[in-house]
């Protein structure tokens, strides 16, 4: 590692710098905090400042059936697909980094590709294969589709984590007396741990707000943010806002369980 | 097999093993009795690490038997070896404590849960580390990670103890300590043991039996006492000890040239050599030389004072010098480098070396 970059710099260039990533960030920011009061306002109008106060969009939203009926959706496809592509992603991560066979790197790069190829592209993609298996408005047709696109941030980050871990403690497990899947499951996997948690998060996170494949695959089954995109399209009035709020809060939330619980919490390695 | 086979112990029956064209053992053959703990020492590439990896079941040989406690273990799976293995380094899971770690083989082999807890006490006090249960690996010294890798290596009375450079990465001090610590405790326990190391001090010190290895052959497998006085090859005589070591042609009688002018007079006995050697501690100084079978005189070169005892380098001609090692109290000083010294040893203070295989 070279020392901080910071070192040996003038004092001038510090001061403007500071301000000059103080004006991006409020730049990039402010928006994204005025849909907080605009959440709050007793308008029936995007209208900032608000004239009054209330929180009647928040009542709007938990009452309305659509609204909720797309929330729950939504959760459900996350939930779904973070359990699918968690499994799937650290498995997949343990053939990368400890396997031994032809064409090991290939498969990594195939991998990732989501990662790469437009989502658009994919969505269309997928909308075609789907549609002739008759896929098109099934709930479970956009966990599939989501995992794919989950499964790179889950091999990433779990491989990152198992390339730390000394194969020879899985070796020492086996000698003791495990089982191969024993020694994973009471020796490997309990030192990834933290680097797993996180990555459910952000595969959670990833599903949950993800908007394009799941117009292309809902249907009339609305996730939540196609929802979101409909009713700004349509009917624009503060309950998006208010929707908004409560998005931005829970994943908030998964970015500070992922801190707590996550890879940010607990050093991995010996 | 045609011999009976020991009832305990080890036994490798022709054990063999390459790696593409790379021979890393040529039939090796090596019996470790119950309750004795053999040395495997060579340098890197010796073939030592794998003939461990064999033992444990982590790799398998081309062609040979490895037989524990009597049974044909060439084909079991590592797990179900009842071998305990102490890796080189510790390999304690980061995130158990002490005991968990410990109890961790007795778990595999699904002991109640209330004999594991005595279990484990008695292997911590063994090790002197019963108020460290509670510790994380990370929390302790490496010479406490070393023990606690010895307690769970024998906790579960394997039938073998297996130990790869257990001690490589502390201290000297620290070292022969837990080298006599692990000695006692193998003994103690009555665990037969095979400590891989490419130290032969640490062989010397540990071993009922060395076996030296190099080019994945043993060289010569013996007590420590055979393996340092009486070396079968000239591998073996370099990598064992300190010594003066010439090239030799065998002449009448029992006498070798080991240069221009210079003849040495020997024990014989040797079969085919081309090489002698005489240990440091063999070679006589001054008075103590007269009468001996071989008396030359030299140049004091190279001295170097350790406190008791003093080494030093004798050179009799250009190109021959010999190695001496003396107890300060045999000598009235300390000898000056350009000074002119009569040395000696005995014919059966040498020993006459072949080639190794």
């Amino acid at each position: 590692m070279t020392p901080s970059r910071t070192t040996g710099r003038s004092p001038a260039l510090n001061l403007f710098l500071v301000i000059w990533c103080a004006l991006v960030f409020g730049f990039l920011m402010a928006p994204l905090l005025i849909v907080f009061p605009i959440s709050f306002s007793s308008a029936s109008y995007l209208q900032f400042p608000p004239p009054g106060w209330s929180l009647r969009w928040y009542q709007a939203y938990l009452s309305d059936y659509a609204w909720m009926d797309a929330t729950w959706r939504s959760v459900k496809v996350a939930l779904a697909t973070t359990v699918l592509s968690t499994v799937l992603g650290t498995m997949l991560a343990f053939s990368l980094v400890r396997g031994r066979y032809p064409g090991r790197a290939a498969l990594g790069q195939v991998a990732n590709t989501p990662l790469l190829v437009p989502t658009i592209i994919y969505s269309v993609a997928v909308y075609g294969l789907f549609a002739q298996m008759r896929l098109i408005g099934q709930w479970w047709g956009i966990v599939l589709a989501h995992t794919v696109l989950a499964i790179p941030y889950v091999t990433i980050m779990v491989s990152a984590a198992l390339k730390t871990v000394d194969p020879r403690l899985e070796q020492a497990a086996i000698g003791l007396g495990a089982s191969r899947l024993t020694a994973i499951r009471r020796v490997t996997l309990p030192i990834i741990r933290p680097a797993i948690i996180s990555a459910m998060f952000l595969a959670f996170i990833s599903s949950f707000d993800e908007l394009v494949v799941a117009m292309f695959l809902g249907g009339v089954n609305m996730t939540l943010p196609k929802k979101m995109f409909d009713n700004i399209v349509n009917e624009i009035d503060p309950t998006i806002a208010a929707v908004s709020v409560l998005q931005i809060l829970l994943v908030c939330v998964c970015l500070l369980l992922a801190k707590r619980f996550g890879m940010g919490g607990q050093k991995i390695g010996v | 097999m045609n011999h009976v086979q020991r009832a305990e112990g080890l036994t490798l029956t022709s054990i063999q093993k390459s790696f593409g064209a790379y021979r890393a053992l040529a039939d090796v053959n090596l019996d470790v009795g119950e309750g004795q703990l053999v040395t495997l020492l060579g340098p890197s590439g010796s073939g030592k690490t794998t003939l461990l990896n064999i033992i444990a079941g982590f790799q398998y040989a081309d062609a040979g038997i490895v037989s524990l406690a009597g049974a044909d273990i060439s084909h079991v799976a590592p797990a179900k070896r009842d071998i305990g293995m102490v890796f080189q380094n510790y390999a304690l899971f980061p995130h158990m404590s002490v005991a968990e770690n410990v109890a961790f083989p007795l778990e595999m082999r699904t002991i109640a849960r209330a004999e594991i807890k005595t279990r484990v006490h008695e292997a911590l006090t063994l090790v002197a580390l019963e108020n460290h249960a509670d510790r994380l690996p990370r929390q302790l010294s490496g010479g406490q990670q070393q023990r606690v890798a010895l307690a769970r290596a024998f906790v579960f009375q394997p039938k073998l103890m297996l130990l790869d450079e257990p001690l490589g990465a502390l201290d000297r001090k620290l070292r022969e300590q837990i080298q006599l610590e692990i000695r006692r405790l193998q003994q103690r326990l009555g665990l037969t043991t095979v400590f891989v190391t490419h130290d032969q001090e640490e062989a010397l010190i540990l071993s009922d039996q060395i076996a030296v290895m190099n080019h994945g052959k043993i060289q010569q497998l013996g007590s420590p006492v055979d393996i340092y006085a009486r070396p079968a090859n000239r591998f073996v005589a370099e990598f064992i000890g300190e010594s003066s070591l010439f090239d030799a042609t065998p002449l009448a009688g029992n006498t070798a040239r080991i240069g221009e002018g210079l003849t040495v007079v020997h024990g014989g006995g040797a079969q085919a050599w081309n090489a002698l050697m005489v240990r440091p501690e063999r070679v006589r100084p001054a008075a103590d030389a007269d009468g001996l079978a071989n008396v030359f005189e030299g140049r004091v070169g190279e001295v170097v004072y350790l406190g008791e005892s003093i080494r030093l380098r004798v050179d009799v001609s250009k190109d021959i010098s010999f190695l001496a090692r003396w107890q300060t109290h045999e000598l009235p000083g300390v000898p000056a480098p350009g000074e002119t010294m009569r040395i000696g040893f005995r014919s059966e203070d040498v020993q006459l070396l072949g080639e190794g295989s």
